[in-house]
């Protein structure tokens, strides 16, 4: 009897102890924190917790814009290849160190250190090749000069992607050290972390701007869907991602919680291989059919409850084009086009490839199109073909998929890395489309300063893209988010949730 | 017996090297490594250095030769996506795996093998027949699904315990009991046909002929020898729990084991993929000897030689 009385009094003490404090604002993810080392965090998820924790010397705010941060000003100076950068006075890491000159010298070079050493250098690893830094010079302690391989006109973009580090900690961490220890300038530090449970920030009371709203932040994981949604009901957590459509639905009856929806920087399509592949897909005639076969209407009520935009642009926001308007649905045109192409009764193609549940429907939405393109005559041999996602990017990569293939580009919000994504340079054209004109905007893109310029050669590579149709224009992934009454809070465009700014009322 | 005891030993290293191999050749059949684990917009040079920082560059045997030599000692490289000693995650999730494991283990023992002797005690009465089509059901029901609802109703509606996550003891029981259901189920039935063949023994006429009481022919005499086929299946269970269970822990965010798996194939990190699959399988060989072994204490017959 006793030790019943025992284990009773145990299990009460464990069920008081272990509850979490009210003031948690918390927030649920399908997928862990997985490092904590700033060059090695890469997803989406892990690049908006980073954040809390370390700051780069501009910051990509909610508006896709790039404002000060560690940084208070900059300019460029003559010859186009080098920024003056004034830096912020008093603020310090984590552990005390100062914030200065020699730490953004230190920072940019060991990131460039570890890509040139085939390291990750997390989300930086798209900013890393395209500044192309060759230099950093420390002017005064506030001060430095950095130089680039070519005009970059966005340099101050790029920057908002590479956090500062502390050389004094960095410098001899071993990797284990770096990714349990971080050491940031940002506004949370780590109270706790329980892998594959949650991580516990602080408020920094140190922090050089005005202190966070919520004094706790805790990012838990939980992988099921159902389960955030039940913790998301209870009031055990305050904000949950990746919310597939049907479940959102259900949620906008619940009291107490609301969805928010946000047309994502995710867009997906059907590549087509343009040269080296199937004859007829050489031709852009044949291309363009295979756009105007396409009933988007019936593929979006029925696979998608009508909840995904239509893509009729190739650049994310605010680079889109305004007027270019989506392929119609025009069976009779797409034959139309097929006959002067000189395929009367359309053709056979082997395949139409698509990984298993990379993207949201992609095999049902890929057997959708196969039976629409059957439509207008074109058929296919072997039907829709499945992968694992690791074989098919592999194929992708190798261009080992000719024909057709579902493809998904990931959203950057930037113009130069997804303009390139199309040039006939980068091994993200699996497309092997190659076009002079387009090539030609590139080279003056890269250099191009005025906002306006570069907004017009973005518009005109749009155009081309909409007419050549290297791709069957699909649709733009939206993000869905399961957010309590209890905190104020949008969503980006960007998947990136930042913390910081936001309260919970109880 | 120590000689069987070596013999089993030999073998179970045996059994390791192949399980091994396997893990090892599959990870490499399932695509390129590097093309596997980088991002969306790298440039062909970065995934090249990529490659070589990695190692993927190196004929296939010498990176199966070194995955081989770090095995004795547990070492199965470093994570790519943690950059943490593969070892030391699987031992960081362990003991939320042994939890669970033994929380599950407990309500399997406690509560199958009463029901499986009551059942076999009162063979086709109502108590027997409400008992197996219980079982029948609770075999039969996904625990995706059974985990779901439990949350649903002792979560969201009742609220009486926390939906997910490892803390309390109150944390604890949802997982154990969506855990425990199927296996509880399956030996309670196994309980009770075991004891059925076992209650039809000459030695039982005996023990009721000598007017024992009715509780020590059941619990003493007979159950004692219908539990050889149950440890036999209990230790496979066990050994299948400590693996890891993927759906329990993936549905509760239970952070053990099971959940490292599936995320280590997720985020396709080669060497901790090779690591658990390896673990799991070393951790299945020992308590699978640890059973075999418990079956000379349980019955003095056998003996191993």
């Amino acid at each position: 009897m006793r030790n019943l009385f025992r284990a009773l009094t145990f299990s009460l003490a464990l069920m008081i102890g272990g509850c979490s404090s009210q003031g948690d604002l918390t927030v649920a993810n399908s997928t862990d924190i997985s490092t904590m080392d700033p060059f090695g965090m890469f997803s989406r998820v892990e690049v908006a917790f980073g954040d809390h924790l370390f700051q780069s010397l501009t910051f990509f705010n909610k508006d896709m814009e790039v404002e000060p941060l560690l940084a208070t000003s900059w300019e460029r100076l003559e010859g186009d290849t080098t920024w003056t950068f004034q830096l912020r006075e008093g603020v310090r890491f984590h552990n005390g160190a100062i914030f200065n000159a020699e730490t953004v010298k230190f920072s940019i070079e060991s990131y460039y250190e570890r890509n040139a050493a085939g390291r990750t250098v997390g989300g930086a690893s798209v900013a890393i090749p395209s500044a192309d830094i060759t230099r950093v010079d420390i002017l005064d302690s506030l001060r430095v000069n950095i130089s680039t391989s070519s005009p970059k006109a966005l340099l101050p973009f790029y920057l908002s992607q590479m956090w500062m580090i502390d050389p004094g900690f960095y410098t001899d961490a071993s990797d284990a050290d770096r990714a349990e220890n971080p050491v940031g300038t940002g506004p949370y530090t780590v109270s706790e972390r329980i892998r594959d449970s949650h991580v516990a920030l602080a408020a920094n009371p140190d922090y050089w701007g005005s202190a966070p709203k919520a004094a706790r932040v805790i990012w838990r994981v939980i992988p099921e869907v159902s389960t955030r949604i039940a913790e998301l009901e209870t009031g055990g957590v305050h904000l949950v991602t990746d919310l597939p459509f049907d479940q959102a639905a259900l949620l906008d009856d619940t009291p107490g919680v609301h969805v928010a929806r946000i047309s994502g920087g995710r867009r997906v399509m059907i590549g087509i291989t343009t040269s080296g592949g199937p004859e007829p897909l050489k031709d852009k005639r044949v291309r363009q059919a295979l756009n105007y076969a396409i009933d988007f209407d019936a593929i979006s009520e029925g696979l998608f409850s009508g909840q995904v935009d239509r893509m009729s642009y190739m650049f994310n926001p605010p680079y889109n084009h305004p007027t270019l308007e989506a392929y119609n649905y025009d069976p009779a045109k797409a034959r139309k086009l097929l006959e002067e192409a000189g395929y009367p009764n359309g053709f056979e193609l082997s395949s139409l490839d698509t990984p298993l549940g990379k993207w949201i429907q992609d095999f049902e939405l890929a057997q959708t199109i196969e039976s629409q393109l059957a439509d207008v005559g074109v058929t296919l041999e072997k039907g829709v073909r499945t992968y694992e996602w690791g074989n098919y990017r592999g194929k992708l990569l190798s261009y080992d998929l000719p024909g057709l293939f579902m493809q998904g580009s990931g959203g950057e919000f930037e113009l130069l890395t997804e303009a390139a994504d199309l040039t006939i340079t980068s091994p993200s054209n699996f497309y092997r489309w190659e076009n002079d004109e387009y090539e030609e905007l590139w080279d003056e893109l890269q250099a191009a300063l005025d906002p306006d310029r570069r907004q017009e050669i973005g518009y005109r590579m749009q155009e081309i893209v909409h007419e050549e149709a290297p791709w069957i224009f699909l649709h733009i992934q939206p993000d869905v988010y399961g957010v309590s009454d209890q905190i104020d809070w949008q969503p980006r465009p960007d998947e990136i949730i930042h913390l910081w700014d936001v309260s919970l009322t109880l | 017996m120590l000689k069987y005891v070596a013999k089993r030993l030999l073998m179970a290293v045996f059994i390791l090297w192949a399980v091994a191999t396997i893990a090892f050749a599959l990870t490499f059949l399932s695509g390129d490594p590097a093309t596997l684990m980088i991002g969306d917009h790298w440039t062909s040079e970065q995934i090249a250095s990529f490659r070589e920082a990695m190692g993927y560059d190196r004929p296939l045997l010498v990176q199966y030769g070194d995955f081989l030599a770090g095995l004795p000692q547990g070492d199965f490289g470093v994570s790519v996506r943690q950059q943490i000693p593969v070892m030391d995650l699987i031992l960081q999730r362990f003991p939320a795996t042994l939890e669970l494991t033994a929380a599950a283990l407990f309500l399997i023992v406690f509560i199958s093998i009463p029901i499986g002797v009551l059942s076999a005690v009162k063979r086709n009465s109502l108590a027997d027949r409400v008992a197996m089509s219980g079982a029948l059901f609770a075999q039969s029901v996904p625990t995706f699904w059974l985990g779901i609802m439990l949350i649903l109703v002792f979560g969201v509606w009742l609220r009486w315990l926390p939906v997910s996550g490892r803390g309390t003891f109150l944390h604890l029981l949802l997982p154990a009991i969506t855990l425990a259901t199927f296996s509880t189920a399956r030996i309670a039935r196994l309980v009770r046909s075991s004891m059925l063949d076992v209650l039809g023994q000459d030695y039982i006429r005996t023990a009721r002929a000598k007017g024992l009481p009715n509780w020590r022919i059941y619990y003493v005499h007979a159950l004692r020898n219908a539990l050889i086929p149950v440890i036999t299946l209990l230790g496979l269970e066990i050994g299948g729990l400590l693996g890891g269970a993927l759906i329990t822990e993936t549905v509760f965010a239970w952070p053990g084991i099971g959940r490292l798996t599936l995320q280590a194939i997720q985020a396709r990190d080669l060497p901790l993929v090779q690591g658990v699959i390896t673990f799991g399988a070393l951790v299945f060989v020992l308590v699978n000897l640890v059973v075999d072994l418990s079956y000379s204490f349980i019955d003095p017959r056998i003996r191993h030689e």
